[in-house]
């Protein structure tokens, strides 16, 4: 089935944060410099990106600094946005637009749970605002209800502008449907990337993209390449890679998702604060060497 | 033991909206009017207002109607802020204490559950930040966290001006703990400001005060003179009377708001039951059955 979105890798840049909540712009320029030495695909403001948690105000000063880095040949940033009404994404999308932007990452609302009715509404107010902007729907049970297939294709009948999902929780047998039923361009996790590709074009959400983009890349062509066997054997590698370095972290206290992924960032290289914008905790200094010993201790290789 | 807040019946005023979601001034004017020729407490910006829909320029706009409607003497507004993060919260409340308010109703971000150190941080910052205000904290499930009583006494603890809760949700074992264990004012639900009275100084979130304002105020009557045996007796006709009125409903995935819309305007207001986007109202043929069922069962709450 043809696609409306290319298949790529698509990465995450993280905001660094100084005491005072404020960004640190060096920092924020020299992470997206690195992730493009390897990636092309590239997003700010998911769950990771702490879109939820910005201002108006906020998110343009990122969005301008993302848009300066990210004006080049053969680079595709993207743009998420998580928020709380139709009305309050449309700003926000707005805002992005007028800096430049024309593909977005979109939540539902989490406040109430979207019925069928409203979750079409939602997809043609906002999608149908900036009809030559792209979308890629951002599927997680944060937002209350987890989309499957039988909902895309309802959605792609009505919302000609919704090319992609990311979908990182999506069972093999789901991954089937979406690829073989759908012609939105889905974007797995590392662990999903594999069945997905038995089936046909898909493409990787890289949670692991900056600690290990060698195998990140692996993997990717390996899905494209039909060689499936290597490629969950190199996904099973990410997985336990991944696990290694975070168990230190894991222990009794629910983090939310980003403050892992800032240590992802900071193990890459990257001089990036583990501090969260408030109200939600980053991960210690010290957990944090704990995590880096822990990899490097078992999972050496997975750093070259 | 003392509360930090005085003793009250709170009632949640809705915002009309027109067919292109702008707001119907005149129509919530009206409301707020009409709200306050019985009640002295009301809000803005609940889930029942909407309060995590709309954009900070909606947001201001109501908020300056609402302030214009009831900065009167022995009125006592309030208004809500549902966000998604502490720096959100702060902006909004620093807009709505330009215009002049000094009382908040505040929610915990719902996009990750808190764990205890993220509570208190959210409180101490936010409330922090406007030392003169005070601040009711909105416990409800939208937030992925519902607080308990060893929760408030911890942040009671440090955060002086939280004073009250909205927790309609308490069972009648934790109602008992929040009024005998903490400093804070509880507006509890009709299906729980019963089992409040049991136990000491609460107060009313009257959700049906709308509909039969003489019968919230008798009710809060009741609790506060301790009539408990007709306290109870009024609470089950009101449970009666909330199911009579949604059965049409009652199947239908709607958010909260939805339902406080049929029940403003079954009261007599002029409230369009349309919700802001991307959540849907409920249509005016199932309004009307609503009404009707409603009017089989307890005819005379809508006389």
């Amino acid at each position: 089935m043809t696609k409306r979105y290319p298949s790529s890798i698509l990465v995450s840049c993280e905001i660094p944060w100084d005491e005072n909540h404020e960004l640190i712009e060096d920092t924020f320029r020299a992470e997206i410099r690195d992730a493009m030495e390897t990636f092309n695909n590239l997003y700010i403001f998911g769950t990771a990106g702490e879109g939820y948690a910005l201002i108006l105000s906020r998110f343009k000063e990122i969005v301008g600094i993302f848009r300066e880095e990210t004006n080049k040949p053969d680079i595709n940033p993207m743009v998420g946005i998580i928020s709380m009404s139709t009305g309050l994404v449309v700003e926000k999308i707005a805002a992005a637009y007028d800096i430049g932007f024309r593909v977005f990452q979109i939540a539902m609302p989490p406040w109430g749970t979207l019925s069928d009715n409203e979750y079409m509404t939602y997809f043609k107010d906002v999608c149908g605002s900036f009809p030559d902007a792209k979308f890629v729907h951002y599927n997680l049970p944060r937002s209350g209800r987890v989309l499957l297939t039988e909902d895309y294709k309802r959605i792609e009948a009505a919302v000609p502008n919704l090319v992609g999902t990311k979908f990182t929780s999506a069972d093999a047998n789901e991954c089937r449907k979406l690829v073989t039923e759908t012609e939105l361009q889905h974007f797995f996790g590392e662990a999903n990337y594999p069945f997905g590709s038995l089936h046909g074009e898909c493409s990787i959400l890289a949670s692991w993209g900056a600690l290990f983009p060698s195998k990140t890349r692996e993997l990717f062509d390996l899905g494209k390449a039909g060689e499936f066997e290597k490629a969950y054997r190199i996904a099973l590698e990410i997985d336990e890679a991944g696990a290694t370095f975070l168990a230190p972290a894991l222990g009794g206290v629910e983090r939310i998702d980003g403050a892992f992924d800032k240590m992802i960032v900071r193990a890459s290289g990257i001089d990036m604060p583990l501090r969260m914008l408030s109200p939600y905790d980053g991960v210690d200094m010290k957990t944090f060497e704990a995590c880096v010993s822990a990899l490097k201790s078992k999972h050496a290789s997975m750093l070259n | 033991m003392p509360k930090r807040y005085p003793q009250a019946v709170l009632v949640s005023c809705e915002l009309p909206w027109d067919e292109h979601q702008r707001l119907m001034e005149d129509a919530f004017r009206a409301q707020v009017r009409t709200t306050l020729e019985s009640f002295n407490h009301l809000y803005i910006f609940g889930t029942a207002g909407e309060g995590y829909a709309v954009t900070l320029s909606q947001f201001r706009e109501v908020a300056e109607v609402f302030w214009e409607e009831t900065d009167r003497p022995d009125v006592h507004p309030m208004v809500g802020v549902i966000a998604m993060s502490t720096a959100q919260v702060v902006e909004r409340i620093a807009a709505a204490y330009q215009i002049g308010f000094r009382m908040f109703q505040i929610t915990l971000p719902p996009w990750s559950a808190l764990s205890d150190n993220e509570t208190i941080t959210f409180f101490k910052d936010v409330c922090g930040s406007f030392p003169d205000a005070q601040f009711l904290h909105y416990n409800t499930a939208h937030s992925k966290r519902v607080l308990l009583t060893e929760d408030y006494q911890r942040i009671e603890a440090v955060v002086p001006n939280l004073v009250a809760t909205k927790f309609e949700s308490a069972s009648p074992g934790e109602t008992r703990k929040l009024v005998t264990q903490t400093e804070l004012q509880h507006f509890l639900g009709e299906g729980n400001f019963p089992w409040g009275c049991l136990h000491g100084e609460c107060s009313l979130l009257a959700f049906t005060a709308p509909l039969s304002p003489a019968r919230a105020l008798a009710f809060f009557e009741l609790g506060l003179t301790g009539r408990i045996a007709e306290l109870f007796q009024l609470a089950d006709e009101i449970d009666s009377v909330v199911e009579a009125l949604y059965r049409p409903v009652a199947d239908l995935p709607l958010v909260d708001g939805a339902y406080d819309k049929i029940l403003a305007r079954a009261s007599g207001v002029e409230m369009p039951l349309r919700m802001l986007s991307p959540y849907e109202g409920c249509d005016i043929p199932t309004y009307e059955a609503c009404v009707a069922s409603l009017r089989k069962a307890h005819p005379e709450w809508l006389e």
